[in-house]
């Protein structure tokens, strides 16, 4: 692959990849006919996200695959170096005049080349970490709720919460949207400052709400995207559903790039934390919380990370899984992902191995729900601890698979390298 | 007319010289301050400081004695040790750029006394000298010089304030044929290399005659970048033995003042091959 861009491009290149150096600590480069995309996810798989740069962004785009490779000339790199290459996105206009990006088929580095000011070339060789896609799987068509909104409102909007706010909770009714930090538990609520703040659907340039609901998710990988939609000036598309269903937001530029950005979302808790607002009536619901206020009390600082960590699995989860699905086509993938397939797709939901154990474990005891209730069942507080039998084989979990039998790999009768001894030689 | 440039003849001074505005002079020995010892040489010529860094490198600012309102020297030249930090300081004392000085020196085992003025005001500095050692001689001489080229120091700013700080080594290639200027580094977040063509507006001189890479350590030459920062032009030649020499020409109102930077190389294991 190798592509040309142009001066003004190369810094909505250098904003998309200071984005995405928020997001995740790896950069996937995967570059394909008529597009060059570039994705991360961050480490614990709850945010997501991929920019798009069609062929009119570029001078120049040659997308050559050679007919012997079959797989996609696609790497990995360390976002590090990246962002080292793309130092100052705000100078970088000032001096680059196209910017050049090659990619070998077997290649060992990405290469970058930047003609500035002056005939000067600077060449940046990244080392390719692995060749490997990322590909998440959303859908942000078939969602109720949708919003489209001036970076720069948001931007105003977020500035209001603290630096070290983690979480943003979205509220919305068709007659207003309210943006709140959200609060694990009581406990949390008492020492945050708590900022709420509400907006007019008219200061939105789109606002549709099919269903009332509240979305909590990352602010930090939240911010990156406003930095970026902010920095090229375009509207922020947002799509959602509820808790605990991916948020999709959407700034695109048709038709020479589109990026999306992908987050978790919590799982609506079974108490009615999220009201902040309404701390006066507090005491009138406490008797009711009281049962599963002191079990979540006892495994907080546990269960916390858990939950956390288990909501995106399940947003990711839920959006692969379409009613008719089983866990059948998945642990196919799974399965043949472990012995080594030469299918290095890695879809997100691949790479969260703890709630496909968990879902194994559920069918192996012959628990009939589907993940989505056990998900949900963990995430709601005051749910008993998993029984040590159920732990053990979800700690253990290799130990309770098939035993890995080399013939059910795809191609293992396919011969690709001669073995070297030269045995057969001598009895010629 | 400052009340220091009334100077008395009475007391017996090795070395003595007024100046109206400290500012070029704080220029140029900050620019050279990149470690704490400085040895001063005052000759007829003006004043020369010099900096050294683990016998490796070697930066020499040159103080012109026209820069100077007086300037009275009592030998052929007066050496002396200063802590260059301390010097910087008291000459920053006043923060302004319009302070005048006064500076003495009466010989070995004295201190240098610097009186500093400003609107009146008056600072009286003693800075302890040392021992002064002998500096590094590098024997750089035109004659050896294999490559040399001029270029308008904007250009290698740029170039320095991107320099991968996780590159150990520093390769720098002159060549009369492309790619003529290469600069490389390798860190951890992979190799850079940055080409700067002969006929770059950037280059005024390009006399290179044959090909030649050295390497150098990075933190050898990125304290040469306090030099570059001040400078308008800088001369880059290389010897025969791989020496780089640095030359910055640094303007000071009617005055074109220099500082020398040169950096030894590293013993090439393919060399010792040849």
């Amino acid at each position: 692959m190798k592509c040309v861009i142009p001066g003004p491009n190369v810094k909505v290149l250098a904003r998309a990849i200071h984005a995405l150096c928020r997001i995740g600590d790896e950069l996937y480069v995967e570059p394909e006919p008529a597009k060059l995309s570039f994705r991360a996810v961050s480490a614990s798989k709850s945010a997501y996200a991929s920019f798009s740069f069609s062929e009119s962004f570029f001078s120049y785009y040659n997308y050559e695959q050679t007919k012997s490779q079959e797989e996609d000339v696609t790497c990995k790199v360390s976002m590090k170096s990246c962002v080292a290459v793309f130092r100052s996105p705000t100078h970088l206009d000032k001096q680059v005049e196209a910017c050049q990006i090659r990619l070998e088929p077997d290649g060992v580095k990405l290469i970058f080349e930047f003609h500035c000011h002056h005939g000067i070339i600077k060449t940046h060789y990244l080392p390719i970490i692995e060749c490997e896609t990322l590909e998440a799987v959303y859908s942000k068509d078939m969602v109720p709720n949708r919003l489209v909104v001036q970076p720069k409102l948001l931007t105003f909007a977020v500035m209001n919460f603290q630096a070290n706010t983690l979480e943003l909770t979205l509220v919305v009714t068709p007659q207003k949207m309210q943006l709140r930090n959200y609060a694990e538990d009581e406990n949390e609520m008492k020492k945050t400052v708590r900022t709420e703040l509400c907006l007019e659907p008219g200061e939105f340039d789109h606002y549709s709400i099919g269903v009332d609901t509240s979305v909590t998710f990352c602010l930090r990988e939240f911010r990156a995207l406003l930095l970026f939609a902010e920095a090229v000036n375009l509207p922020v598309a947002a799509s959602f559903e509820t808790g605990g269903r991916p948020i999709v937001f959407v700034v695109k530029n048709a038709p020479t790039f589109e990026s999306n950005f992908v987050f978790a979302t919590l799982m609506p808790m079974a108490n009615n934390q999220l009201n902040t607002s309404q701390q006066s009536y507090e005491t009138v619901p406490h008797t009711s919380r009281a049962k599963t206020g002191t079990s979540t009390k006892n495994c907080d600082t546990a269960h916390t990370a858990c939950k956390r960590i288990l909501s995106p699995i399940h947003a990711t989860e839920n959006s692969i899984h379409t009613p008719a699905a089983v866990s059948g086509p998945s642990r196919r993938c799974n399965s043949s992902k472990e012995h080594g397939s030469q299918s290095m797709t890695e879809n997100v939901s691949e790479l969260l191995p703890r709630l496909r154990m968990q879902e194994d474990c559920v069918q192996d005891n012959g628990n009939t729900r589907d993940a989505e209730n056990t998900a949900g069942e963990d995430a709601v507080p005051g749910t008993p601890p998993l029984p040590a039998a159920k732990k053990a084989r979800y700690i253990f979990s290799r130990c309770f698979e098939a035993t890995f039998n080399s013939q059910m790999l795809p191609g293992y009768d396919e011969v690709l390298a001669e073995d070297s001894d030269d045995e057969s030689n001598k009895r010629t | 007319m400052s009340v220091l440039s009334q100077h008395d003849d009475v007391e017996d001074f090795l070395f003595e010289a007024y100046i109206d505005s400290v500012k070029h002079i704080l220029t140029l020995l900050k620019a050279v301050n990149f470690k704490d010892n400085a040895t001063c040489f005052a000759t007829n010529k003006g004043l020369k400081v010099t900096v050294e860094d683990s016998k490796c490198v070697q930066a020499s600012s040159f103080i012109q004695r026209e820069m100077f309102q007086h300037y009275k020297l009592n030998d052929v030249q007066v050496t002396f040790k200063v802590n260059i930090s301390i010097l910087v300081e008291c000459l920053n004392i006043f923060g302004g750029s319009a302070t005048a000085l006064k500076v003495c020196y009466q010989g070995y085992g004295f201190p240098l006394r610097m009186l500093l003025e400003e609107g009146g005001v008056i600072t009286d500095c003693s800075i302890k000298t040392s021992e002064s050692e002998e500096i590094l001689d590098f024997n750089f001489s035109a004659a050896n010089v294999l490559n040399k080229i001029i270029l308008r120091s904007e250009c290698l700013k740029e170039v320095f304030a991107e320099l991968d700080s996780s590159s150990d080594l520093i390769e720098i290639l002159l060549s009369p044929d492309p790619p003529y200027f290469r600069i490389t580094t390798a860190g951890t977040a992979g190799d850079t290399k940055i080409d700067i063509p002969k006929n770059s507006g950037m280059i005024e001189t390009f006399q290179c005659t044959t090909l030649a890479t050295s390497r150098y350590r990075l933190s050898h030459v990125k304290p040469s970048a306090k030099s570059l920062a001040v400078s308008q032009k800088v001369s880059i030649r290389t010897d025969d033995r791989g020496l780089l020499c640095f030359q910055y020409m640094i303007p000071a109102d009617n005055h074109t003042c220099f500082i020398e930077y040169c950096c030894t190389p590293i013993a090439d294991i393919d060399d010792y091959d040849e």
